[in-house]
């Protein structure tokens, strides 16, 4: 009897210390994943972002917990796409991380440059329990997936267009809501308009990521297309005609003097200087807006979701992502490091902590920390508001940003943009060029004569 | 023949083979093979996500003189060396002029004007973007004032001749230094005599300093011309060849082709093409003027 009460009792330790080994063999933390790769270096091309500068005082505690070091090189955006795409050429692997974003997943994808994360994502080894993918912003990472369903990147930074707008000047004028529509947009304008502070400004300079970027939208809010069903451009219709007069006469009516060379640098600046009643970009300036050492309209602004069109209700987009190129060198600890810094509680810290608030995660949107955080003119509200519109609509973007040639159809649509706000060109005149110079591209590609269906996502 | 003679010239031209190697290795290194590496890549069809280059001959040449873009970026960069070297020449001639003569604070004159020729082109291109700044920039502001109210790099008609202008602020400096030194080699005696005879000195100047000074302006106007044809910070800082393609020269053509849209086996036809048009422009305003070295 004894001998059987002993026996039990050595089975039940036993038992319990197989449980105890298990559960933490099961037990998944960072220093664990990182082991192999202790001591690794990840370097990182990525560009200068308000998003980004809230993360740089906050990454070293992944290389104090794993003990990989991260290497930010830091440069501005235009200056990164090229330094990218001559590093991805001549396939150097000099960085284990690289920018990604909404334009170049299809290009990256094309020449599979970019490594598809399917595998990372379901290694339990290197990615933690709590990773989620379904929780990331659904735009955000649909922007870095490619046609094929592979994603190619982490999404670290997403925004839509939001209009801000003065509250003081509107109640001035005794306009108590922002437009909701293009025309009601028109009006106020009309009704704001001085020249000392004009009505509005809207991005002018040529590039498929300059005036294309807060345009793009408008030609689907008009009911027009980039192409027909067989991959021919029809940029030059009657719809592309409405939308780039109406984009135009924005600017040059209700828009200050120089308009034409304005890129969002010079939007955000007039705006936050007390320059402009309203302007139309990109979510991450409420930040700036929102800085007293960088605005003098703190507390005087509101943002609202843009307007809708006489068709649809389309938005300007943007996803910031980054990649792990082919040729990386330390690509399982590149993973580990666009694990944390796309996770729950880093994008959630970096926003609360340093405003880095253009988040990719749902949880962090919803967080009620996050949205007393940035209820700055009702920013989180709208920022989150817009996201959850644009998600439901089928084609967000509006730009055809599947295609690898899309930044030299994008430049191509940009010069003829640009001509027409300058008064340069007629919209006919232009848009007939833009048109000629798009299929001239197609052409090339071997694109046109077939079906556009086999293009889209 | 002495065949001592003879070893000592085979001797002396092996002398001077193994001091000229160096150089003609680097030259051929630094020079040579790139513009060699350069000349075959637009030989071929080389596009971003393409496997591999793809031989096509001259198809890109080819291509090029079909290109209404390149033929706007030809006319563009011929216009704005029209401009800008003939305001640098023409200003550079006046100024040079009245400065070589001795004058108080000349020295302090002499060290200011080196002030914009000595600033790094990025750092031009970013303060006359801001000057320019049609509601914020002081030169806007003080233009304003006599009623000259324009946004020069907005407008599609005046942005390149504010690119011509802000390159000549920049390079004048240059020019008046080489001419001022081309004057300083003219015998004053020349001047005097003639100022004996009773000239006046627009007629000094025009009759006997200009034609002494022809060599002195063909080889800064050479200078010049190839220097602006290579102008490129500025326009990346201040236009990006905008507005529309307004002042998209052809080495800026290059620069998109190649880098943003990736095309790089056009880009390089584009640049090899640039670099024949600066021998052939050389070559002409050499032979046109008929300028030999001594």
């Amino acid at each position: 009897m004894k001998r059987k009460k002993l026996v039990l009792w050595l089975l039940s330790i036993m038992s319990v210390c197989l449980f105890v080994v298990s559960a933490q063999a099961q037990e998944w933390s960072w220093k664990k994943a990182a082991q192999p790769y202790k001591g690794e270096t990840v370097y990182v091309l990525v560009n200068f972002h308000p998003d980004i500068e809230a993360t740089l005082p906050i990454y070293k505690e992944f290389e104090q917990e794993t003990g990989i070091k991260v290497q930010f090189d830091l440069l501005v955006r235009r200056t990164m796409d090229i330094k990218a795409e001559t590093e991805l050429a001549a396939q150097s692997g000099a960085y284990d991380l690289m920018h990604i974003g909404l334009w170049k997943t299809a290009r990256y994808a094309k020449r599979d440059w970019a490594e598809p994360l399917g595998k990372y994502i379901n290694d339990p080894k290197l990615t933690g329990p709590d990773f989620d993918l379904d929780d990331f912003v659904y735009n955000a990472l649909r922007a870095l997936t490619d046609k094929d369903s592979k994603i190619r990147g982490l999404p670290w930074s997403t925004e839509t267009g939001l209009i801000y707008y003065r509250t003081d000047l509107l109640d001035k004028y005794g306009i108590a809501e922002p437009p909701k529509t293009f025309e009601e947009m028109k009006e106020v304008c009309k009704k704001v308009y001085t020249k000392d502070i004009p009505s509005i400004a809207l991005r002018s300079v040529r590039g498929y990521g300059v005036n294309m970027w807060s345009f793009g939208r408008y030609v689907g809010s008009f009911g027009g297309s980039y192409f027909d069903d067989f991959m021919r451009p029809t940029i030059n219709t009657e719809e592309w005609i409405k939308a780039t007069t109406f984009y135009a006469g924005l600017n040059q009516k209700y828009g200050p003097l120089g308009v034409g060379a304005y890129k969002h640098y010079e939007l955000v600046q007039d705006f936050s200087q007390g320059k402009l009643v309203m302007v139309e970009d990109a979510g991450p300036w409420g930040k700036v807006f929102n800085d007293p050492e960088k605005s003098t309209v703190v507390g005087k602004w509101k943002a609202a979701v843009l307007t809708k069109g006489p068709v649809k209700h389309r938005f300007s987009h943007y996803t910031h992502g980054l990649m792990i190129p082919r040729m990386a060198r330390n690509k399982e600890a590149a993973w580990l490091f666009l694990q944390y810094m796309t996770s729950k509680e880093f994008q959630l810290k970096r926003a609360l902590v340093f405003g880095g608030g253009s988040v990719t995660r749902t949880t962090a949107l919803e967080d009620p920390r996050y949205k007393i955080t940035f209820d700055f003119g009702g920013w989180g509200r709208v920022n989150a508001e817009s996201l959850a519109i644009a998600s439901k609509v089928e084609d967000p973007y509006f730009v055809p940003y599947y295609l690898p040639e899309y930044k030299e159809i994008g430049d191509s649509i940009g010069i003829a943009l640009q001509n027409i706000i300058t008064g340069d060109q007629s919209p006919e005149e232009a848009l007939n060029s833009a048109n000629k110079a798009v299929l001239e591209i197609l052409e090339e590609a071997g694109y046109a004569g077939k079906p556009t269906s086999q293009f889209r996502p | 023949m002495n065949p001592n003679s003879t070893t000592i010239m085979s001797e002396k031209r092996r002398t001077l083979l193994m001091m000229l190697t160096p150089a003609v290795v680097v030259l051929i290194l630094v020079t040579v093979f790139p513009l060699g590496y350069l000349f075959w890549t637009s030989l071929h069809k080389w596009e971003f996500g393409a496997a591999e280059k793809v031989f096509i001959l001259f198809g890109n040449f080819v291509k090029m003189a079909h290109d209404t873009r390149f033929w706007n970026s030809v006319l563009l960069a011929l216009s704005l060396i029209g401009m800008a070297v003939g305001l640098q020449i023409g200003i550079g001639l006046i100024v040079s002029e009245r400065l070589y003569r001795p004058f108080k604070g000349k020295n302090i004159v002499r060290m200011l004007l080196l002030l914009p020729m000595v600033s790094p082109p990025v750092v031009v291109g970013v303060m006359w973007r801001m000057f320019l700044q049609p509601r914020l920039g002081i030169v806007s502001y003080l233009l304003g004032l006599i009623g000259v109210k324009n946004p020069w790099l907005a407008n599609p008609k005046t942005a390149l001749f504010a690119i011509a202008a802000v390159d000549t602020w920049q390079w004048m400096p240059f020019v008046i230094l080489m001419l001022m030194a081309g004057l300083a080699s003219i015998p004053d005696e020349l001047s005097e005599a003639a100022q004996a005879d009773g000239a006046t000195q627009l007629q000094i100047f025009r009759y006997i300093l200009l034609p002494l000074l022809k060599p002195v302006i063909i080889i800064t106007v050479l200078f010049r011309v190839i220097d602006t044809l290579k102008v490129f910070p500025k326009i990346f800082i201040m236009t990006e060849g905008g507005p529309g393609t307004a002042t998209e020269i052809m080495n800026f053509y290059a620069f998109r082709t190649t880098f943003q849209y990736s095309r790089f086996g056009y880009g390089s036809a584009l640049s090899f093409t640039i670099f024949a048009v600066c021998i052939l422009l050389s070559i002409g305003i050499m032979s046109t003027f008929k300028v030999r070295s001594e």
